[in-house]
């Protein structure tokens, strides 16, 4: 059984939602950092054939940009991911750690290397050859790629782990479906971000005239070019995604097609800005409107990312565990036992609660909902369940994964739902003092059977094809 | 607990625990430079009040500017590799431990993002040339900064080894420990990091006086004074230490002292205090030499070395006693059993060896072309 740990209540923020936030910050950062490694190749290369005379003082700036932004708030939120990932689901970080711990490590080796060949063409490239600082470039770009390769197969794990079920191997688990279109894809990216950014570098580049500019920028907008392949690979990774989490993003969740639409929008603005405007040469990038296809590139990776995690549902790790950290092998159990009946963990201001029952509710609801759900915040269960009468309310938890298909089945007793229900309720009145304890025994018994009618598996996304098919 | 730590654990466990140690360390050592780096540099700014940008240039306190944001990032990144290894070791304890903590522990990286940006701001030559008010408060903040992550840091290993404390301190929001305890036990880190700061800041002064004789550009005069300056901090760092060392180990629970005492740790604890011995042996001869020099710098940097292996050997010997890590050893053999050490150790390898062609070019590849 997996350990109960406390639950941080992040009020109207659900913690799901903070771990994005980071999570995004940190994705856009680091794609940044792997896309630059190689423009610099690519301007250093300029510089050393002779072929852009104002390419070598650009490598000079653009680098300080690497150094302040990337190693810095990249490296730290690289950090900081793991630090909220581990307030938001321990469980989730334990699976991963335990099971590509070693490859993990094979990342950090490649941070170091990253570290060291950054920093020696950070302070000692004004006195190098241009063979040894290209060599740097060259050492550095590799090393933040692999660290992108190694990353992108723990992460696509998450969403389709693949034979890594049956096998348990590792191999199996790192080129997992999605591992091939997602690291194409985020290389991409990468390069795509990277050609931005040079372009906001650029515009910062006081001495050189518009001219100079311009040409620079166009050198820039080359690694635009790569944004072509962005629908091949993003169909590539649709059909790579198991067929129920496709059908969230195509339209089965609004919230996902539309973050997808966000995505594919701002991609489609920045592709055709840059065909039109450098690659063509027919607008010039000023300042501002590189700012903004920058903008609107973090809002492609919003997007993007916000999909990506959203598509894992009902799981935070495909058949492993549910996003609630408890794993599908447990539900059964806990089906028994409660949810509640091993959590050490009291609640805070308890003395606030009307009743034992609502504070179990508390507690089921802290155990099994609050990681993608607040009371009255972010993604509310008050606004979704508050047209749901009681016994609709009873059934539709109780049936949880055939509710909504995205959601995990309810692990825990008749009680808990019951629990759950009065707490919910209690909460949508403004959490009155007095509330009345609700122990009807056919009530209970009417969630039992609902609860053996929903079972214990993960809701069958094509359970209404084969109603449709059997009369 | 018989026998010396590692090896009263599974195999599984000990290789573990000890390369969660070792990473410790290399971050660590990091680590102080950074810490001790910020609070040497508050320090000398404070007491020289009326100097400005040619003290800020003086070698000692340009060297650390210059090097504070790379010693940060390398430690930032040495920290991963520790804190993936404590998560396998410890699971559940590390995990709750950051969980109670929370708001606390969720400010650690904005306050770490505004440290190393101020490093920059410290590195950068504008800075000295600001009123003095302005200079105190920046270099202020920047310690403060790095003294609050280790506050962090000490307050989830305490929180951690009081599992009978969790509930309430999840209901209660209190922390479960004295302040006094806090203060201890964060005093023999701080002071321990001058030592290990000064030893790495001893190897780039000695470094950078023998470029400057090379390149003629003479700097002498500002050795003695450097040399004095590192061996008084590194000697009052050591003595702090060890008295602060002396003091936590008096009010630790009887069954830690058994393990630091007993057969676990009292091998690392003779180790430690000769590591402690030959760095104040080193430092007293240099003091008396009033320069630096190889051979005494090589035995400052061994016991340097073997002190915080040892330091970091006892902290832990502090945990096991609270701690039941043989109930986790099944975990641990599971965690073994998964592929990727074979990737892990030839990537280790190839980096190692291009980290080396980098430094090899930076030391080869000076510039003769470029136009």
């Amino acid at each position: 059984m997996t350990h109960v740990f406390p639950v941080n209540d992040y009020g109207p923020l659900m913690p799901g939602l903070v771990m994005g936030a980071v999570a995004i910050v940190h994705v856009f950062l680091a794609q940044f950092a792997v896309g630059g490694g190689f423009l610099l190749c690519y301007f250093q290369w300029l510089a050393m054939t002779g072929r852009d005379r104002h390419a070598r003082q650009f490598v000079e700036g653009y680098f300080k940009v690497v150094v302040l932004v990337s190693f810095v708030l990249g490296a730290l939120t690289g950090v900081g991911i793991w630090l909220t990932a581990i307030q938001v689901s321990p469980a989730t970080i334990g699976a991963m750690v335990d099971n590509f711990h070693w490859l993990w490590a094979t990342e950090w080796t490649f941070f170091c290397l990253e570290i060291v060949s950054g920093y020696a063409f950070y302070r000692y490239h004004a006195r190098l050859n241009d063979r040894a600082a290209m060599t740097l470039l060259a050492i550095y770009a590799g090393a933040s790629w692999m660290s992108l390769f190694i990353i992108n197969g723990i992460l696509s794990w998450q969403l389709t782990p693949g034979h890594w079920l049956e096998t348990r191997s590792i191999v199996d688990g790192f080129f997992n479906p999605s591992f091939w279109p997602s690291l194409f894809f985020r290389t991409v990216v990468s390069l795509t971000l990277a050609g931005l950014v040079g372009c906001v570098v650029t515009n910062l580049m006081s001495t050189l005239d518009r001219d100079a500019q311009r040409r620079l920028i166009n050198r820039a907008a080359h690694l635009l070019i790569p944004m072509a392949l962005m629908p091949v690979l993003g169909i590539w990774f649709l059909l790579a995604m198991p067929p129920d989490s496709r059908s969230w993003v195509l339209g089965g969740s609004p919230a996902m097609m539309l973050f997808l639409n966000i995505s594919i929008g701002a991609s489609l603005a920045i592709g055709g800005y840059a065909i039109i405007g450098m690659v063509m040469q027919r607008l010039y990038i000023n300042g501002a409107t590189a700012s903004l296809l920058l903008l609107l590139a973090f809002g492609a990776t919003a997007g993007g990312e916000f999909v990506r995690e959203g598509s894992r549902k009902p799981y935070s790790i495909r058949n492993v565990l549910y996003s609630n950290a408890i794993e599908p092998g447990e539900v059964e159990s806990l089906r028994e036992t409660g949810c509640t009946a091993h959590d050490p963990y009291g609640l805070r201001n308890d003395d606030m609660y009307a009743n034992d029952q609502v504070r179990m509710g508390a507690k089921v609801f802290r155990r099994q909902c609050s990681v993608c759900h607040t009371v009255h915040g972010t993604n509310a269960v008050a606004e979704l369940t508050g047209s749901w009468d009681n016994d609709q309310m009873r059934m539709n938890i109780a049936k949880l994964q055939h509710t909504k298909p995205f959601m995990p089945p309810f692990a825990g007793n008749a009680e808990e739902v019951e629990a759950l229900v009065q707490y919910l309720n209690w909460s949508n009145r403004e959490h009155p003092k007095e509330w009345p304890v609700s122990d009807d025994p056919q009530t209970i018994a009417k969630i039992e059977s609902w609860l053996k009618q929903a079972g214990t598996l993960q809701g069958d996304f094509e359970q209404n094809k084969k109603r449709t098919a059997s009369p | 607990m018989h026998s010396a730590f590692p090896f009263g654990f599974p195999v599984a466990t000990a290789f573990y625990l000890v390369l969660y140690v070792l990473t410790f360390v290399l971050h660590h050592a990091f680590m102080h430079y950074v810490l001790a780096g910020s609070l040497c540099l508050t320090w000398f700014t404070l007491s020289q009040r009326r100097e400005t940008v040619a003290w800020a240039e003086q070698p000692l306190l340009a060297t650390l500017r210059e090097w504070i944001p790379f010693l940060l990032s390398a430690a930032i990144t040495a920290g991963v590799a520790p804190l993936l290894f404590i998560q396998i070791v410890y699971q559940h304890q590390f995990y709750t431990a950051n969980l109670l903590l929370w708001w606390r522990w969720m400010i650690v990286v904005p306050v770490l993002i505004v440290g190393f940006y101020l490093t920059y701001l410290v590195k950068s030559h504008r800075l000295w040339t600001w009123p003095y008010l302005v200079r105190v408060a920046v270099l202020l903040v920047t310690s403060a900064c790095f003294v609050f992550v280790g506050f962090c840091w000490t307050a989830n290993h305490l929180i951690a080894n009081r599992g009978s404390t969790w509930p309430e301190v999840y209901t209660t929001g209190q922390l479960p420990f004295t302040y006094t305890e806090v203060i201890v036990r964060m005093l023999v880190w701080l002071a321990g990091s001058f030592p290990t700061m000064c030893v790495i800041l001893g190897w780039q002064l000695f470094y950078r006086e023998r470029v400057s004789r090379d390149g003629a550009q003479n700097e002498l005069g500002q050795d003695a004074w450097g040399t004095r300056a590192l061996s008084r901090m590194a000697i009052g760092g050591l003595v702090v230490s060890v008295l602060a060392g002396a003091t936590y180990i008096l009010v630790i629970e009887a069954s830690a002292k058994g393990l630091v005492f007993g057969n676990v740790g009292r091998p690392y604890l003779m180790m430690g205090a000769l590591g402690v011995g030959l760095q104040i042996g080193g430092w007293i001869s240099m003091f008396r030499q009033n320069r630096l020099s190889l051979l005494l710098l090589g035995f400052v940097s061994a016991g340097s070395l073997t002190t915080l292996v040892c330091i970091s050997v006892l902290r832990e010997a502090v945990r096991l006693s609270a701690v039941d890590l043989l109930s986790l050893a099944d975990l641990h053999a599971k965690a073994a059993e998964v592929g990727g050490f074979g990737v892990f150790l030839l990537a280790a390898v190839v980096v190692s060896l291009l980290i080396v062609w980098c430094i090899q070019l930076v030391r080869t590849g000076t510039t003769t072309s470029n136009a």
